[in-house]
């Protein structure tokens, strides 16, 4: 999941609890209520915050309200993306990355935790694909029953958003749960997406489907078209793409192919970098930058927990 | 001023004591992070943690950076590791003998492995001990079947189609060879581009990593005998484990012990979901009946007992045959 995405998944919820409070449950009152909320991001207080404990205390309610509103208006497709992008940013920010780093004696807990960031993950999924048949009618079934070239060929180009989160929550679950077979025969469909968006827009979120390949191309075996060279091209990329100013691309190659290849000097060296973004240069993006710094200082902490002493650069 | 001086002393003695007493174990090992393994071990840390107070932390190095598993045994002999938690590959590595136990339908399922396993245990460590590790679990990893592109029932099946072998055991690969096998030897890492190519058509894996890796997508087809137990061991240095409280070992022996005894109905279950997944994306299941498994058993045997006394250790290869024997006196097989 890219750091700097996770700001769109939080944004677009201000006014949302006095709207609700205002407004009675008529189809025009959700719909009041859902173009705030999946209205393209003007009303960014939760990415623009720097509080993250705020944010992440904030939100539940926020993503209820989304399925509330959505239960009401289901044919909504720009509120359905928005479910999802909300749900795929909670999930990544405030479950996945906490249970990442709970301490060893806290075993069933963690797994507990990826667990259910499995399962959110996959939520946030489905409601992209929900949004994305509204849009056009036929595309879930082709991508389960013919694959995902078929159900490509029923997209536009102005559904990368939809493909876009579709991609990038399916990815997610799988790095909570790597071990899941049921989501390791699917893997090629949620690449396929992501895929597409970049042969749309190479630069689709400021380099946001490179930083997931980061991830990606590191950690997958070889077999399943894991690859070094493809995840470090990503990465260069994803740094040209972001201008520096996204701390996501250096916390993703340290926390994966660094770790991988046992390169403690790079992997300081790339958390450091991640460390000296300036969180306040894009607003928008501090949320995400923040979430990014804090991993970076963790995992710099507890650099004992990923390298073993004596093998540096091997 | 004498009670404060007093405190901060007593302070730093404590501090003193819990740091010299404090020991991390750095354990290697191959097993990928969520895999039924990796879990076991992060059981295993949990439980140390909690028995010892948090003076001996179990560090996990999953997913093979820390090497492969002859990587790990030669850290462990230079003291970078203290620890892995290896299959028999690498087992044998350190003693032969370990292989035994791998030979083909030798044992064929969990209870006959479980019992052997038990009546050779005390040989084993003996044998580990000599060599300056101790080990503190015995585990199962699952069972091995035959992929294949096209079905294999019968040897002849699996004669006209080629067969990977993961092997630096040269006698091993002729014996195959002898038996009119066509091997091809390559890196694991090449094995899905071969596949691909064409230059492989079956091999000898796990459900698990048959699935986890993909390799069903081309070799959709799975024989039901079971060729052999994958299996292994978590491995501490005699020197780390010397440092290891006198008393806490046992606890966290049993404790590991315990994760162990766990790990085989969860490896079955991963191994069950793993078919159920696979067939559902096209894997036809091919079942052995009696006739053809004897004539594996015969054949198997003709080309593996040239082997006993090179690639198998002759007294280990023994032992196994007369538990084994004892064992099926009391338990025949169906």
């Amino acid at each position: 999941m890219p750091r700097e995405k996770v700001a769109r998944a939080l944004l677009s919820c201000a006014g949302i609890f006095l709207l609700v409070a205002l407004t009675s449950c008529t189809s025009l009152a959700v719909r009041a209520v859902a173009g705030v909320l999946s209205g393209g991001g003007e009303s960014n207080v939760f990415s623009t915050d720097d509080d993250t404990e705020l944010v992440r205390d904030a939100l539940p309610f926020a993503l209820k309200t989304y399925e509330a509103l959505l239960q009401a208006d289901p044919e909504n497709a720009q509120l359905s993306l928005a479910t999802a992008q909300a749900f795929a940013g909670y999930t990544f920010a405030f479950v996945e990355i906490p249970a990442d780093e709970l301490s060893v004696d806290r075993v069933d807990d963690q797994l507990a935790m990826h667990n259910r960031a499995r399962k959110l993950f996959l939520r946030a999924r489905d409601y992209a694909l929900k949004g994305l048949e509204v849009r056009r009618h036929g595309f879930r079934a082709a991508l389960e029953t013919k694959g995902p070239e078929a159900a490509l060929k029923l997209a536009r180009p102005e559904d990368i958003d939809y493909l876009y989160w579709a991609g990038a929550a399916w990815l997610g679950a799988f790095s909570a749960e790597p071990f899941d077979f049921s989501l390791i025969v699917t893997l090629p469909r949620a690449t396929a997406l992501l895929a597409q968006v970049q042969a749309w827009n190479d630069s689709y979120g400021n380099g946001a489907v490179h930083e997931i390949f980061i991830s990606y191309y590191a950690s997958a075996p070889v077999d399943l078209g894991g690859s070094e060279e493809k995840a470090r091209a990503e990465f260069a990329r994803a740094v040209e793409l972001s201008r520096g100013h996204s701390a996501g691309p250096y916390v993703a190659l340290a926390s994966s192919l660094s770790i991988k290849t046992q390169n403690e000097a790079e992997f300081r060296d790339l958390l450091a970098k991640a460390l000296a973004v300036d969180v306040n240069a894009v607003p928008s993006q501090r949320l995400t930058n923040t979430i990014n710094q804090q991993k970076a200082r963790w995992m710099l902490d507890h650099i004992d927990r990923f390298f073993l002493e004596g093998q540096d650069g091997q | 001023m004498k009670a404060p001086r007093l405190l901060i002393v007593i302070l730093l003695l404590a501090a003193g004591y819990a740091a010299a007493g404090a020991l991390t174990i750095k354990l290697g090992t191959l097993a990928p992070i969520g895999s039924p393994w990796e879990i076991g071990l992060r059981r295993i840390a949990a439980d140390w943690d909690r028995i010892s107070g948090g003076t001996v932390t179990l560090r996990i190095y999953a997913g093979g950076i820390a090497g492969d598993e002859p990587d790990m045994v030669r850290k462990m002999r230079i003291g970078t590791l203290n620890a892995a938690g290896i299959t028999v590959s690498g087992l044998q590595g350190i003693f032969k003998g370990f292989k035994t136990l791998s030979y083909p339908l030798l044992v064929r399922n969990d209870d006959e492995l479980s019992d052997v396993l038990d009546h050779m245990k005390p040989f084993f460590e003996q044998e580990l001990e000599k060599r300056g590790f101790h080990a503190v679990m015995w585990s199962p990893g699952g069972w091995v079947y035959i992929f294949s592109r096209r079905p294999v029932v019968y040897p002849q099946d699996l004669k006209s189609q080629k067969l990977w072998v993961w092997s630096d055991d040269p006698d091993e690969v002729q014996a195959y060879q002898r038996a009119g096998f066509q091997t091809v030897s390559l890196a694991v890492t090449d094995l899905m581009i071969s596949l691909q190519g064409g230059m492989i058509d079956a091999l000898v894996t796990s459900p698990l990593l048959a699935a986890s890796n993909q390799w069903f997508g081309i070799v959709n087809n799975m024989s039901t005998i079971k060729l052999g137990p994958l299996w292994g061991a978590t491995l501490v240095t005699e020197k780390t484990w010397s440092e290891v409280p006198a008393d806490l070992r046992p606890k966290l022996m049993e404790a590991a012990q315990k994760v162990a005894d766990s790990l085989a109905p969860d490896l079955a279950k991963a191994d069950d979901q793993a078919i159920a997944i696979m067939k559902k994306y096209g894997l036809t299941i091919n079942k052995v009946p009696p006739k053809a498994e004897a004539e594996w058993a015969d054949l198997l045997d003709k080309t593996f007992s040239g082997l006993v006394g090179t690639t198998y250790d002759k007294t280990s290869y023994d032992m196994a045959v007369k538990y084994l024997n004892e064992y099926l006196a009391a338990h025949p097989r169906p």
